[in-house]
């Protein structure tokens, strides 16, 4: 133990507006898989199906949407079989749903362990970009499988080049489900009465994100409003891109919803940190 | 740079509201702003509170600290703040070295996890890398010492088996400066003796604790300095037992006619301790040895003193008397302080709660100068005597065993 190789801490008031402790966050990388090992662990702990429930509810409720929507009400699904439409778009969306839901809740339910002991809150929210992955990854090999039968019995085009681009829509979907998730957190534990908002907020994005309808019934020259306006829209569309290979989908979308994704996650990280210097205070 | 210092601490203050503890909902806040522009009186700044104002000390590196003081005189607030778990609002501290904090064993266990991830999680929240936790991992598990329980959930573990893990984990943290409140209240007696001997060594090896405590015995044996905070001050730093004293003769109780004449400063403190390893202790072994010591101090010469300890049980009803003065210590005069050590062997008291509290007397006066009922309560715990099968339990034999032996014989032979 040397003097000079010590680490030094200094605590006081933090005042700036970006004021990231990025070394801390980094020591406790480890927590942040430990903690997304045991979301994943504790959440399938005394259930019957375990797992299975991740594969179960977007084929139930595409099998819902395909007789409702598509079959009696007759709603376009871009000229691809319903299933593999509803499917693409509803892995997407229940990402983003779990994401905020859980990331809204962080200071409250973690009350009692961030007021005992101090560690970067931001492990968190992160740790759960993580575990809600994994789900998405076994669900998007759900979406391969019938891929490949639909393309067996002729009815899809089957796997293009386009798939690889998927991780890149992964990343663009954390990021937007990241911010929103931080802005929201650090709202409720400032304010609990929007703690509702979270839950209506979930259901208005089912609506207004183009999961039950193609990105194309939208008038063209509002598209990439929607896009500025709802990153999660075109962030749907970019995963049809990837795995249906036919979409309306151009750079301009992207870009505007890439640049509200990047302006909202800014925002959720100053108000996230700025929150949790002193939220134990109050909460 | 002044690098022996583990601990600076400079001018750190901290304001809480009062009463407000708990979120405040859109509605009241937008109430407040529009009061705040018709130009009132916003309610609530009146409500505020320094939990810390204005602290300033240090800590040397390798040295154990307590922080003492009543309920909300700040002890909490200052690990809080030095803990990063609340921000400051003046002031600031410096610390050197990795920290570790211990403000409650086993924060951040996991229910339905079984021990070995719950090791893994709580290490990792504490601040060891994975490879660190692993490299540790059996040595954990030994200090924790609670069997073949590893693969089972820890909702399945007592409450003593939970605080042992939880405190094996963070015993092995081995930071340079260690924060602890006050989590060894916890756990039964021979933990708690292992778990000061952990924090003992962790001093031994150039580290710094900063312990948080009620308890005057435990911050007098094992802290070398102590930090007595009062209503968010800082009222005196110093040796540790210089502290203390100044701490008990600001709290202890004092009686009416002490009061009265206004003369005497008297404070004092009971401790009970192992004659062997003069380490303090709240469980007694049934048939145990222990040294009650009663400490004395005055601010005035203080003559013919005569001290007296009493027991009572849980309903309150005297159980027995130590007496200076019939045991062989003659009237005492004292200015600085002393110690009166009343030597009980083999403990007769039955397994059960007491509570002990002392007065002391001028020789000659039927009041007590200083009378304090009830400051040390313990437990005796259950134990055979002369290796025999049946222990003695209050439900069968009473409050008190006598102190005899007995022997068989048959009469006229």
């Amino acid at each position: 133990m040397t003097g000079s190789a010590k680490r030094i801490t200094i605590i006081k008031r933090r005042s700036g507006w970006f004021d990231l402790d990025l070394r801390r966050a980094w020591e406790h990388r480890d927590l942040l898989f430990l903690f997304a090992l045991r979301d994943i662990k504790v959440r399938h702990k005394q259930t019957l199906l375990g797992p299975g429930w991740l594969i179960l509810q977007p084929l139930v409720w595409t099998a819902v949407f395909t007789v409702t929507i598509s079959g009696v009400a007759g709603v376009s699904t871009a000229n691809q079989p319903a299933p593999l439409f509803y499917l693409s778009g509803l892995i997407v969306w229940s990402y983003f749903s779990q994401v905020i839901f859980a990331t809204s809740l962080v200071f409250i339910e973690n009350e009692h362990l961030f007021s005992k002991i101090y560690f970067p809150r931001i492990v968190v929210p992160l740790s759960s970009l993580i575990s809600t992955g994994v789900a998405l990854l076994i669900q998007f090999v759900v979406v391969l499988v019938f891929l490949i039968a639909f393309h067996w019995m002729g009815k899809s085009d089957g796997l293009s080049w386009r798939i690889v681009g998927f991780p890149l829509v992964v990343l663009h979907l954390a990021a937007a489900s990241l911010a929103t998730g931080l802005i929201l957190g650090a709202s409720t534990a400032k304010y609990r009465d929007l703690g509702f908002m979270t839950s209506f907020l979930v259901q208005v994005s089912m609506f207004v994100t183009p999961v039950l309808y193609p990105f194309s019934a939208i008038p063209e020259q509002y598209r990439v409003m929607a896009s500025l306006a709802n990153p999660l829209a075109a962030i749907v569309e970019e995963s049809r891109w990837c795995l249906l290979g036919e979409s309306m989908l151009t750079p301009g979308q992207v870009l505007a919803s890439l640049l509200t994704t990047a302006i909202a996650l800014a925002c959720g990280v100053v108000l996230y940190q700025r929150v949790e210097r002193t939220v134990m205070d109050t909460i | 740079m002044q690098d022996h210092l583990a601990i600076e601490v400079r001018g750190l203050s901290k304001r809480y509201r009062r009463g407000a503890i708990g979120m405040s909902s859109l509605r009241e806040e937008v109430e407040l702003f529009l009061a705040r522009r018709r130009d009132q009186r916003p309610r609530r700044a009146s409500r505020e509170f320094y939990a810390l104002k204005d602290v300033t000390f240090s800590v040397p590196a390798g040295s154990v600290c307590g922080i003492i003081g009543r309920n909300g005189s700040g002890k909490t607030t200052l690990l809080k703040v030095l803990t990063s778990i609340t921000e400051p609002e003046e002031g600031e501290a410096t610390l050197r070295g990795r920290v570790g904090s211990l403000l409650e064993v086993g924060a951040g266990f996991h229910p339905e996890l079984d021990g070995i991830e719950n090791i893994y999680l709580n290490g990792a929240i504490l601040g060891m890398s994975k490879s660190e936790i692993t490299s540790k991992l059996d040595r954990i598990i030994q200090f924790a010492d609670i069997g073949d329980v590893m693969e089972t959930p820890v909702k399945r573990y007592s409450s003593g088996m939970y605080v042992r893990l939880a405190f094996a984990i963070a015993a092995h943290l081995e930071p340079d400066i260690l924060l602890v409140d006050e989590v060894l209240a916890v756990g039964d007696a021979d933990f708690q003796r292992k778990s000061l001997a952990k924090m003992k060594d962790a001093a031994g090896e150039g580290r710094t604790v900063l312990f948080v405590s009620h308890n005057m015995a435990m911050v007098r044996q094992l802290c070398d300095i102590a930090v007595y905070l009062e209503a968010g001050h800082l009222k005196q730093i110093g040796a540790s037992s210089s502290v203390i004293d100044a701490y008990l003769l600001g709290s202890t109780p004092r009686s009416t006619q002490g009061e009265r004449t206004g003369t005497d400063e008297l404070w004092g403190e009971l401790r009970i301790l192992e004659p062997s390893s003069e380490t303090a202790c709240d469980h007694l072994k049934f048939g145990g040895d222990y040294d009650f010591v009663l400490r004395l101090g005055a601010s005035q010469p203080f003559r013919r003193g005569v001290a007296e300890i009493s027991i009572f049980d849980q309903e309150g009803a005297r159980i027995s008397s130590l007496e200076s003065l019939a045991e062989g210590v003659d009237q005492f005069d004292f200015t600085q302080p002393v110690e009166i050590v009343f030597n009980v062997r083999s403990l007769g008291l039955l397994p059960g709660t007491y509570i002990a509290g002392f007065s002391l007397f001028a020789w000659g006066e039927e009041e007590p100068r200083l009378s304090v009922e009830a400051c040390l309560s313990f437990e005796v715990v259950a134990a055979t005597v002369n290796d025999a099968y049946w222990p003695y339990l209050r439900e069968y034999h009473g409050i008190v065993r006598l102190s005899h032996s007995a022997n068989l014989r048959v009469p006229g032979s």
